[in-house]
């Protein structure tokens, strides 16, 4: 039975959607990895420090508290000695010196939960697609096994399968960074307090110890989840009251964990909650408690109980629902009501989509009936998880030059040769002074405290220096452009620039790609699937109008999910580090020296994100072309692949080649798409 | 083997589906024929307990279903009268599937499969997914399932809908075949389909038996204007139902 079940679960179709998941998971990974946000930090204090540091700490509010006897304090005496004593147990542990970065990913990569919960919601919907419908329920439950035991494979099957998705999720991220990073083995084996983000871990564990406890306890948690799922879907065959019910829940919950404050006095709701068990929080890497009745409570060890009581208390639940539900009853008040509403909800949606005219009913079938606005939302999310539009705080040099940007920025004035000139006068006095100094010090004429003390002004202009070297070089640029090319070109930041114009954008150039695959793969091959292609060929518009009508909906989704990708990363350098001064020729940028045109640095931005979008529209217009003469899934494939090999080529080829390259593609795609538009083959095939 | 069903009632919130029904039977067929919203699918879906009763009983033996459990699921074979399967499991899958629900063992499954399949001309489609098969294959394929554990209560909800006559024919012989040591209850609208094979009819009206008798008999009850064949006691006795 268990066998039978698995395979009706993962077939085909699952296990490839499944494993386009990790694939999407890894790939997220692997760009958030690229951007340095996984990279464990470095302390100045060592771990037999930090935790001797807490403990004295804890000694001073244990002092101080003796006066403060009774009440509020009682929490707080009780949670300070309970953490003295808990550091004190594992304070001896000798840390080494490793690189940290393998484990830092498994607590920062939150995307990772999110595939879980994906892959829950999948693998429910297969569990019981199907028996939406009474007859296969009322078949199944007039067998032998077809009742508890049927759930029980069926619970068995979704924990196997649930522990082998997160094994091989981690399993596949852990490889990556083992490839990157190039581990030595031994480095799993050192105690997890040797990465500065675990020193507040109180657990006495190795490296590798803490992977399998990360992953364990990921899967518990998620489990439970799986298991409040699995209820909800018990509550009504309705599928969707089913789903609103579950999504009602956990916006209690996730807006219990937000509202409530960690001094309130209900702060055990915020603990006592399924969202920590969807999203964990750091509780998983720090020791933490809470106050429940004046008490303090671990954080990590509420979860853990909490997830083990769900699991064990709600399978009973599910065990004995199984064996005692029956398919045919009376619907509830609340499934009549919310199967009104539903009615309701469909028929005003179909009375809308029933007055479109061909462009809208066009978007209806790639959105709604081919699913395309789920792949629009899974962009959407991914996007909203890498948006970081935090402001650098620029630290040093960056800080001056940022200022001297802000305030001299623009074409070279007076202003500015004044405060270079400026600039560079005190620090040649400082330079002079320095040599003094040096030069006294050497005869003895000062001590050697003296000296220190003038070495110590000297190095404080270091920064100084570095921002005039680089104003230098960078003025000294601007007036060889004027000379030479008689180009007048502007002092500016390049940081927004250079990220736009030269960094690695493959990742997000292969997210696109794939979503345009996606979401036009069944352009033309749907209809041929429904063998609807004759019926659309005899109408009076079925040959060119419904093409150039797909066209436009084409270009208008491609807009949509160009907004979703580049629109957001647009934006997000705009707040990072703002590109300024849009009026100034492209040589300003000295990476753009070569550049033989002479147009705006806004002009080229705009040219750039035009040919972003075009190559988007032409890619979609690839796949509508191959799915009518292949089948979807050589339409999602062939392009992706493609697709896949332009974004290579073009992340190492220069933009000569790639103009071409794209030249190239855009003609003979338009070529395919009159070929498409002009066929009169397929008509005499039809007829 | 007797089963035994005493004042057996249904309620739907005020509607009374089922009321107070009682009789007994033996192995045999017995055709139920009734109008929409006679009760026919009601019975049905109690006698394979996929429907909680509201009072009464049902036993087999003595014992009564419910208290059964898996042991009177094990006797029990159904086919609803809605097609309900898996898309994407081919015919043996499917077969196979059902047969691991009732637990029977994967060798003797196999056999039975292959036995089935060639009973009912299903041989050439074994291989092919469930959503590509014909209303009339996938019906057949139903009829299978229900017959894998070689069940002795077989309950039947509109079995021939959607079969071509040959098949129609087919299908109602091997019913009375295999009728020898079953109580084979046949839901259906179609009298002729029954009135071959049926030891008894019961004759259902607003939940309420109005007839359970052997059809020659009833069929002589007819008064003298009407033609002498089942159709005329399905007329007769619900031409003011529908």
């Amino acid at each position: 039975m268990f066998g039978m079940e698995f395979r009706r679960i993962f077939n085909r179709k699952t296990v490839i959607m499944l494993l386009l998941l990790i694939a999407l998971n890894v790939t997220v990974f692997l760009w958030m990895y690229k951007t340095g946000k996984y990279e464990s930090q470095v302390s100045d204090e060592t771990y037999s420090q930090h935790v001797e540091s807490i403990l004295k700490q804890g000694d001073t509010i244990n002092a101080i508290s003796i006066f403060n006897k009774g009440g509020q304090s009682e929490y707080a005496e009780r949670n300070n000695q309970k953490t003295i004593d808990k550091y004190a147990s594992i304070g001896e542990i000798e840390t080494v010196k490793i690189n940290g970065n393998i484990i830092i990913t498994v607590i920062k990569n939150r995307f990772t939960h999110l595939t879980i919960c994906v892959f829950m919601v999948i693998f429910l919907f297969r569990v019981f697609q199907g028996e939406e419908y009474k007859s296969m329920q009322t078949m199944l439950y007039a067998t032998r096994n077809g009742r508890k035991r049927l759930a029980i494979a069926r619970w068995g099957l979704s924990c196997v399968s649930l522990m082998v998705f997160i094994i091989l999720n981690y399993a596949v991220i852990f490889g990556c960074v083992y490839v990157i990073d190039g581990y030595k083995c031994s480095d799993l084996l050192a105690p997890i307090q040797s990465v500065v983000e675990f020193y507040d871990c109180a657990m006495k564990t190795s490296i590798i110890g803490y992977i399998f406890f990360y992953i364990a306890a990921t899967f518990l948690f998620s489990f439970s989840i799986l298991i409040v799922m699995w209820l909800c879907m018990y509550f009504s065959d309705n599928r969707i009251l089913s789903m609103s019910l579950m999504i009602s829940l956990m916006a209690v919950e996730y807006l219990m964990y937000q509202v409530i404050a960690e001094q309130s006095k209900i702060v055990f709701l915020k603990y006592i909650n399924l969202f920590n068990l969807v999203m964990p929080g750091d509780f998983l890497y720090k020791y933490s408690n809470y106050e429940l009745f004046n008490y303090p409570v671990n954080k990590l060890t509420t979860e853990i109980v909490l997830s083990t009581a769900l699991i064990l208390a709600l399978s009973t639940i599910i065990f004995a629902i199984a064996e005692n539900k029956r398919p045919i009853k009376k619907s509830s008040r609340l499934e009549n009501w919310f199967g009104n509403v539903t009615n309701i909800v469909v028929g005003s949606f179909h009375g809308i989509i029933g007055n479109c005219k061909m462009f809208g009913l066009e978007i209806y079938k790639l959105l709604i009936v081919n699913r395309g606005l789920v792949y629009l939302v899974v962009v959407a999310v991914i996007s909203c998880m890498m948006l970081d539009t935090s402001q650098i705080k620029h630290m040093g040099i960056g800080a001056l030059l940022e200022n001297v940007y802000n305030t001299y920025g623009g074409p070279i004035s007076e202003e500015f040769v004044e405060y270079y000139n400026e600039q560079i006068e005190n620090l040649n006095a400082v330079d002079e002074q320095y040599e003094l100094a040096l030069e006294k010090y050497d005869k003895g004429i000062i001590t050697e405290e003296e000296f220190d003390r003038e070495q110590f002004v000297y190095e404080g202009y270091a920064g100084a220096r570095s921002c005039v070297d680089r104003l230098t070089e960078q003025y000294s640029y601007l007036n060889r452009l004027k000379s030479e090319r008689n180009i007048e070109g502007y002092l500016l930041s390049d940081r927004g620039y250079r990220i736009l114009f030269q960094s690695d954008h493959s990742g997000k150039d292969l997210l696109v790609a794939v979503v345009i695959c996606l979401l036009f793969c069944n352009g033309y091959a749907y209809d041929k699937r429904m063998r609807v292609k004759e019926l659309i060929y005899s109408t009076r518009d079925g040959r060119n109008k419904i093409h150039r009508t797909r066209i436009l909906v084409m270009t208008l989704l491609c807009g949509i999910a160009f907004a979703l990708v580049y629109g957001l990363e647009f934006y997000e350098i705009q707040c990072v580090c703002p590109m300024r001064w849009w009026s100034a020729p492209v040589q300003s940028l000295p990476f753009f020296e070569g550049c033989r045109v002479n147009i705006s640095l806004g002009f080229l931005v705009f040219l750039f994100e035009v040919s972003r979008f075009v190559m988007m529209v032409t890619l979609g217009i690839l796949v509508y072309v191959l799915s009518y003469s292949r089948s979807s899934k050589e339409a999602l494939i062939i392009p992706l692949a493609g697709a896949a090999i332009y974004i290579k080529i073009k992340a190492i080829a220069n933009p000569a080649i790639t103009i071409t390259m794209s030249a190239i593609i855009i003609v003979f795609t338009v070529l395919g798409w009159i070929y498409v538009v002009r066929n009169r083959k397929l008509e005499s095939k039809i007829r | 083997m007797l089963l035994e069903i005493e004042n057996l009632s249904q309620k739907y919130g005020d509607f009374v589906a089922l009321n107070s029904i009682s009789f007994q039977v033996e192995e045999g067929v017995y055709g139920i024929l009734g109008p929409n919203g006679a009760g026919k699918s009601t019975f049905m879906n109690l006698l394979t307990d996929n429907v909680l009763r509201t009072s009464g009983s049902i036993s087999l033996d003595g014992k009564d279903i419910l208290s059964m459990g898996e042991a009177y699921r094990d006797t029990l074979g159904y086919m609803p009268q809605q097609q309900g399967y898996y898309e994407d499991f081919s015919v043996t899958e499917f077969l196979k599937y059902i047969g691991s629900l009732k637990g029977i063992a994967k060798k003797e499954l196999n056999n039975i499969i292959s036995e089935l399949l060639t009973r009912l001309n299903l041989e050439d489609v074994r291989n092919k997914k469930m959503k590509k098969l014909s209303g009339g294959m996938r019906q057949r394929v139903l009829f299978a399932q229900a017959l894998l554990n070689n069940p002795r209560i077989l309950v039947l909800d509109e079995p021939t809908v959607g079969l071509d006559p040959k098949e129609r024919v087919n299908m109602r012989n091997m019913i009375k075949e295999i009728s020898q040591d079953k109580i084979i209850f046949v839901s259906t609208h179609i009298v002729s389909d029954i009135e071959n094979i049926a030891d008894k009819i019961i004759l259902l009206k607003k939940g309420e038996i109005v007839a359970f008798d052997r059809p020659d008999n009833l069929i002589s009850r007819l008064p003298i204007e009407y033609e002498k064949n089942l159709e005329s006691v399905y007329i007769l006795n619900f031409e003011t139902c529908d």
